[in-house]
């Protein structure tokens, strides 16, 4: 048994997982450079979708196409309820929160009905029906020009979280609480629930297990964590418009989620980051005036960028399936 | 008095029988053999009984409760439990999470209390874990890896295992589906201890088998059934000597 | 609405529903072959109109010659698609195959963006001229080709299915494939000429409404949309249910479009895409009991 050697990598996984969090909590007071913490934050938003995405296709096998669509109902939701009716962040997030958990348990019934490749299709839709809304119901949502008002920072009391270093430890925050909870979620009797539904429904209905019940609810987990950042990224943006709600959101969120690891919620921030981090490079490239200009045109075109996110998946759902934390775990799943 | 009791039960695929006006009643703390040729229709019987597929018509009735349309989980919950013909254990669990997700049906911990890992919850997941230790001793596996994926285990044990998932719910009921395929005569011998000891929990077993040595030796009663219907029933004795069972084999 | 009116619309509506048919019969053949729906098939018909473009402009190749040219290279890139993502995840799960074309779709429609460009370019008419004006509507001419396309596409297919020796392997891989496996047929050999065949078809509907829609451009995502909603409605196992619901998408567009706003159209095939997937998923006119 490679009992020994196990715990020397454990060891090792835990310093890892040690240094991590130092940096993450170190990383805005040690760097002050506002676009990397803007990096850091959008890591942060993005990382509370994938997690519920993830949540639902790594761990209950349910493929969303249409994620993008609560993501968006919660920032307009949220920057509606802020600026028409001037509730403060603190009440418009759990508001928004609960909205999107509503919607998510409707359209949760695609979720029941359907499987794989029509469950897939069904989400694409709804996520497409939401921006067309988005576009055309000019008098809710702005239309193509993005919500007309702008969306206030949240403040308690006093205290106003208008700085990029504020706002940083707010999102992280709410994504820490929302990591430990999933995690201890996948881990107890419904996770194993969860990856008995995704294995085999039929076996999981004969040993006591709802499918029904539990997708409908991991559907509605997902909605509101969805919407959560939906609302977080509006007050953090102050400015929303349809763009950020495309179908390319929900196949980017799909990236992250694969190439970081399939039901993991360590997986979810890992792929986050690391997609993030390769934009980032690879736009860092483009202004490298040190490459032949062709490159650097290659480089600076957003398609290129995609290309490789699709690259990847494609190999990795081959090759390796478990993701980048696939990596480090000892293979027993 | 009857734990499970099949009246006229039938199931039809569009023209093809199934299993046609079926009698069945199995006594509580029995063990009851059920054989017969292949394709003549115990799986699919299995299948109707744990709410797989549905009746065509007829009853079925547990506990004195009526479950004929009931769904597999609520038939589950309960107190009936079930194996297949080939062991089909979750590939992505191991061998110690796929015990205890048997216990899903008599734990209540829900999103919200393992989410925030309320003490309820802890405590839940902390007696699992001891009983499917317990319930790996119990039949012997304790030998085995429990963080062995359960798929990756040689069948025998997965068999095993799969058994093990089905105790942990206490069913009141368990339905074998031909434990012993593919076992030799070692393995089929402890397979017969195990069942022993299966009812000294007081748990009541209908036995699908081939084999009819371990079938003979464990029964209390047998069913023969051809071409989804019953041809005869009594005691195992009674059965070897019954013609018509003769006929079914050989004709 | 007069009688013009309507025949307007139907028109347009046949012409609109025959793109939608070819790409549902896309969906159709990689459904039956591998049970699973090929999320690259937009893509597939976006790269129809570019390829031909190419071919046309760069190649200078004459129309008809482009044409097959066109249908011969999708081909093998359906074939690559499928040797290199399809059978390697064939036997993981049906989740597995998803986002693997999911991923292939990724990866066609950005490889087209940057080979080709973001914005649609233009594509001439396969014959120049004037509508032809006949029981007083305006009937374009390339309504006619892709029309005819379609049909003959139909035709060619049936003919080849019901009459050749491979049609009839691919027809049995189609209908069951461990009884075809048993039978001797290779269905691996099978299922890449089903990737090859459906990413030919596809091509052809993308180079049949270049000259419409024009070619490249972001059409790929809506493209796979209709042509699933179509399959869907006619069923996504039934050859003539895909074709026929391809044609009933088309009509249902045209005359709805005509009472609503425009941006709201393309939600018109969704809608009706969730209708028909709750009320009756196996189409009007499939006789499986599949999904």
């Amino acid at each position: 048994m490679n009992r020994i050697q196990g715990s020397t990598k454990n060891r090792l996984h835990i310093y890892l997982v040690i240094g991590l969090l130092f940096f993450i909590c170190l990383f805005p007071m040690l760097d002050s450079n506002r676009y990397h913490i803007n990096m850091g934050i959008m890591v942060g938003i993005f990382s509370i979708v994938a997690i519920g995405f993830n949540l639902l296709l790594g761990n209950t096998g349910q493929i969303s196409l249409g994620q993008a669509a609560f993501y968006g109902i919660g920032a307009y939701a949220s920057a509606i309820l802020a600026v028409k009716a001037s509730f403060s962040f603190w009440i418009a997030f759990p508001c928004t929160a609960i909205f999107c958990g509503l919607i998510g348990y409707i359209l949760g019934f695609t979720s029941v009905r359907f499987k794989g490749s029509y469950l897939a299709m069904a989400t694409l839709s709804f996520g497409v029906i939401f921006s067309i809304i988005l576009l055309e119901w000019t008098t809710v949502t702005g239309g193509a020009g993005g919500y007309p008002e702008m969306i206030p920072r949240p403040s308690i009391g006093a205290f106003k979280i208008d700085s990029e270093l504020k706002y940083y430890y707010l999102v992280w925050a709410f994504l820490a609480g929302v990591f430990i909870f999933t995690r201890n979620l996948i881990k107890s009797r419904i996770g194993r629930a969860l990856y008995a539904i995704q294995g085999n429904e039929t076996v999981a209905g004969i040993i006591g297990i709802n499918p029904t019940r539990y997708k409908l609810k991991v559907f509605t987990l997902s909605a509101i964590y969805a919407g959560m950042a939906g609302s977080l990224y509006a007050h953090y943006a102050t400015y929303i418009s349809e763009e950020s709600f495309t179908f390319l959101f929900s196949v980017t969120l799909l990236c992250m989620v694969v190439i970081g690891g399939l039901g993991s919620v360590w997986g979810s921030v890992v792929g986050t980051a690391v997609l993030y981090l390769l934009s980032e490079m690879i736009r860092y490239m483009a202004k490298f005036s040190l490459l032949p200009q062709a490159v650097r045109n290659v480089l600076a075109e957003y398609s290129y960028l995609l290309l490789a996110y699709g690259l990847f998946v494609a190999i990795f759902i081959i090759f390796l399936p478990r993701g980048i934390v696939g990596l480090f775990r000892e293979g027993k799943r | 008095m009857e734990i499970l009791e099949l009246r006229r039960v039938t199931k039809a695929f569009g023209g093809l029988i199934a299993v046609k006006d079926l009698d069945l009643t199995l006594l509580s703390g029995d063990l009851l053999g059920l054989t017969g040729p292949n394709g003549s229709g115990k799986t699919t019987l299995f299948n109707v009984i744990t709410g797989v597929v549905p009746v065509t018509s007829g009853t079925i009735i547990f506990d004195k409760k009526d479950i004929t349309r009931l769904p597999s989980h609520a038939i589950s919950k309960s107190g009936l439990g079930r194996t297949f013909q080939t062991p089909l254990l979750f590939s992505n669990m191991n061998v110690l999470e796929n015990i205890m997700v048997g216990f899903h049906s008599i734990t209540r911990a829900e999103f919200l209390s393992t989410g925030l890992r309320l003490f309820g919850s802890r405590k839940e997941e902390k007696e699992m874990i001891q009983k499917a230790h317990a319930i790996m001793r119990f039949l012997e596996i304790d030998f085995i890896d429990y963080e062995e994926i359960a798929t990756n285990l040689p069948y025998g044990h997965q068999r095993l295992v799969e058994i093990g998932r089905a105790l942990a719910a206490h069913p009141k009921v368990l339905l074998l589906d031909e434990p012993a395929a593919g076992l030799n005569e070692q393995e089929t011998k402890a397979l017969g201890k195990i069942l022993y000891r299966i009812r000294t929990l007081d748990v009541s077993i209908i036995l699908v088998e081939h084999n009819m040595d371990l079938l003979m030796n464990v029964s209390g009663r047998v069913v023969v059934i051809n071409y989804g219907e019953k041809i005869a029933e009594g005691t195992p004795s009674q059965i070897q000597r019954d013609p018509r069972v003769i006929e079914a084999y050989l004709g | 609405m007069s009688l013009r009116d309507t025949l307007q619309l139907l028109i347009g509506g046949i012409t609109n529903g025959s793109i939608y048919s070819l790409v549902a019969l896309g969906f159709h053949l990689i459904f039956r072959s591998t049970g699973a729906i090929n999320f690259a098939t937009g893509e597939q018909v976006v790269l129809g109109g570019v390829l031909a473009i190419t071919c046309t402009t760069v190649f200078k190749l004459p129309l008809a010659v482009a044409f097959f040219a066109t249908f011969l290279l999708a081909g093998l890139i359906g074939l690559a698609y499928e040797r290199l993502s399809i059978r390697p995840v064939l036997h993981f799960s049906e989740l597995s195959i998803v986002i693997s074309s999911i991923a292939v779709s990724i990866i066609l429609q950005n490889s087209i963006a940057l080979a080709w460009g973001k914005e649609h370019i233009a594509f001439p008419p396969f014959t120049r001229g004037n509508p032809v004006k006949a029981l007083g509507v305006a009937i374009e001419l390339q309504s006619f080709w892709i029309i005819g396309i379609t049909f003959g596409a139909v035709v060619l297919l049936k003919l080849f299915f019901d009459y050749t020796l491979f049609g009839k392997f691919v027809k049995a891989t189609v209908n069951n494939r461990t009884a075809a496996k048993l039978m001797g047929i290779n269905t691996t050999r099978v299922v890449a000429f089903t990737f090859a065949l459906s990413g030919g078809i596809c091509a052809m509907a993308g180079m049949v409404v270049a000259p419409i829609t024009f070619a490249g451009g972001a059409l790929g995502t809506m493209m796979a949309v209709k042509g699933f909603v179509s399959a869907v409605v006619g069923g996504l196992s039934s050859s003539s249910g895909v074709v026929l619901g391809g044609i009933i998408l088309g009509i249902l567009e045209a005359f709805i479009a005509g009472f609503i706003s425009s941006g709201y159209r393309d939600a018109i095939a969704l809608f009706v895409l969730l209708i028909f997937l709750i009320v009756k998923p196996t189409g009007l006119f499939s006789s499986n009991q599949n999904k």
